[in-house]
């Protein structure tokens, strides 16, 4: 086969490798039951509940944690007063399992007076490597929770895909060989994992702007227990 | 006839000086600055390389501590402007945010540090000279968080950009002056084309870098984790952790309770 020939065979192949991500989603369904700030329970991240047919994701408690503590780095502030992991975790151990169903967050937040109760979820968090290609892949959905009733109050989601390969344009030869490797690094995940979470910090944010423009439509419809 | 593979004298002569040169350079990143990985890092990332935080401190002590912590204002020692105090005001509330989010200390807002010191008439250049027992006594904390930082740079050349934290941060007991948990950090986020492999990532990443404070908040958080790491969870009253007394108490109304003015 001829240089250019060669050239194109590996730009075909890293091109079918590339990796694409999946829209982002920011769905409000209701309104907390008061204006910002909010005293919420940041849950333990969970693996996100697999399509039909595919296998639920192995991650390790470790890697749950470390997504947490990026995404708790990314909550707005002066909308969200998060009680501290360690208390949320003393509080609702991670022993007795997920908290699952509108009873359970409304229990949760409850026993940690919260008013809002956010669920982390991991989809995504994979890296896969083709010798001049990689693929780190984060994905993570977050849904709130009234605290008081237990009700989805908003939905988003992110993924960020990183390629590194060929098709980027390598600075010098040997980049193709490092690259794709360099790509898959602890340090570049959590990068990644950081980009996502500041995105779902965004639309938390959003979230809470448009908490303070709805208090008074928020107030006037009282929770029930 | 020459062999065709055979080296041309003028070529040998542009080689040979190569390994001389590689091995110099090698020397200069080991072996002078007292052969350690880190220092070679600062120059250039090292693959598989992480930095840490150097700790120090009675962390028995401060596991026991059921105390307050106020984050005091960071001093920087390379003498401030604009940028630099934006940096350090960066750095210090992510710490806050980490120290009261990750942690179960309370933790004294950084507003009411400020007022109370603002109000006892103490300015930031102050407080390396004072007493750690008045300060306590001011700012209403039982534990308190020195830094000093020692860099802050944030540089975008696209043949080389970085954005850098260097300091040395204290938990000190107010009441003994005793320091309870010290570490030291240096954290950097490096690119350009001598560190980026790809034309595609320099020509997006690098006016990420010159965004700020956003680049200096990114590289803050990151730095402030691993900080945050080797900070130990408070014990409770009968000595175990927190995590070990949920599982035997499930305990959870107490935790909504908090003293007023404290996260």
């Amino acid at each position: 086969m001829t240089r250019s020939g060669t050239t194109t065979a590996l730009a075909v192949l890293a091109l079918l490798a590339a990796g694409c991500a999946s829209e982002p989603v920011y769905l409000k369904t209701g309104n907390p039951s008061g204006p910002p700030p909010w005293r919420a329970v940041l849950l333990p991240v969970i693996p996100a509940s697999p399509a039909e047919g595919e296998e639920v994701p192995d991650f390790s408690y470790d890697l749950l944690e470390e997504v947490r503590g990026c995404l708790a780095m990314k909550i707005p502030q002066d909308a969200y007063q998060l009680i501290s992991l360690p208390r949320v975790d003393r509080a609702i151990p991670l022993s007795e399992g997920p908290v699952e169903g509108e009873a359970e967050m409304a229990r949760a937040g409850q026993a940690l007076a919260a008013d809002l109760v956010i669920q982390p979820e991991l989809f995504a968090r994979d890296r896969s490597y083709y010798l001049i290609q990689s693929v780190a892949r984060v994905g993570m959905r977050v849904k709130i929770y009234d605290g008081r009733t237990g009700k989805l109050l908003v939905e988003s989601s992110h993924e960020q895909v990183r390629n590194q390969g060929l098709q980027k344009i390598p600075v010098w030869t040997g980049g193709l060989v490092y690259g794709p490797i360099r790509g898959l690094l602890h340090g570049q995940m959590l990068a990644i994992c950081d980009s996502v979470a500041t995105r779902i910090g965004e639309d938390l944010a959003k979230f809470s702007d448009s908490g303070l423009t709805e208090a008074g439509t928020a107030q006037a419809e009282p929770a029930t227990n | 006839m020459p062999s065709p593979h055979a080296t041309p004298d003028s070529d040998r002569a542009a080689i040979a000086p190569r390994p001389a040169l590689v091995i110099s350079i090698l020397i200069l990143l080991f072996a002078l600055p007292g052969c350690s990985w880190e220092w070679a890092h600062r120059i250039y990332p090292l693959p598989f390389y992480e930095s840490s935080v150097t700790v120090g401190g009675a962390q028995d002590r401060m596991q026991t501590s059921q105390g307050r912590i106020a984050v005091l204002p960071f001093v920087a020692e390379q003498g401030t402007n604009a940028e630099r105090e934006e940096a350090i005001d960066t750095l210090r509330a992510s710490f806050d945010l980490a120290l009261s989010r990750l942690r179960s200390y309370g933790v004294v807002p950084l507003a009411d540090v400020d007022g109370r010191l603002a109000e006892a008439g103490i300015t930031p250049d102050k407080i390396p000279g004072m007493n750690p027992d008045t300060l306590g006594r001011i700012t209403g904390a039982e534990v308190l968080l020195y830094c000093d930082v020692k860099r802050t740079r944030n540089m975008t050349l696209y043949v080389y950009s970085h954005t850098v934290y260097e300091g040395t941060f204290r938990l000190v007991e107010a009441s003994t002056g005793d320091v309870l948990w010290s570490g030291r950090l240096w954290e950097g986020a490096r690119g350009g084309m001598f560190i980026n492999l790809f034309v595609a990532d320099i020509w997006m990443e690098e006016p990420k870098n010159k965004d700020l404070p956003a680049a200096y908040r990114r590289t803050a958080d990151v730095a402030v984790r691993k900080l945050l790491e080797t900070i130990p969870e408070p014990l409770d009253e009968t000595g175990g952790s927190l995590e070990k007394a949920a599982e035997v108490e499930g305990d959870g109304g107490a935790l909504a309770s908090g003293a007023g003015g404290v996260r």
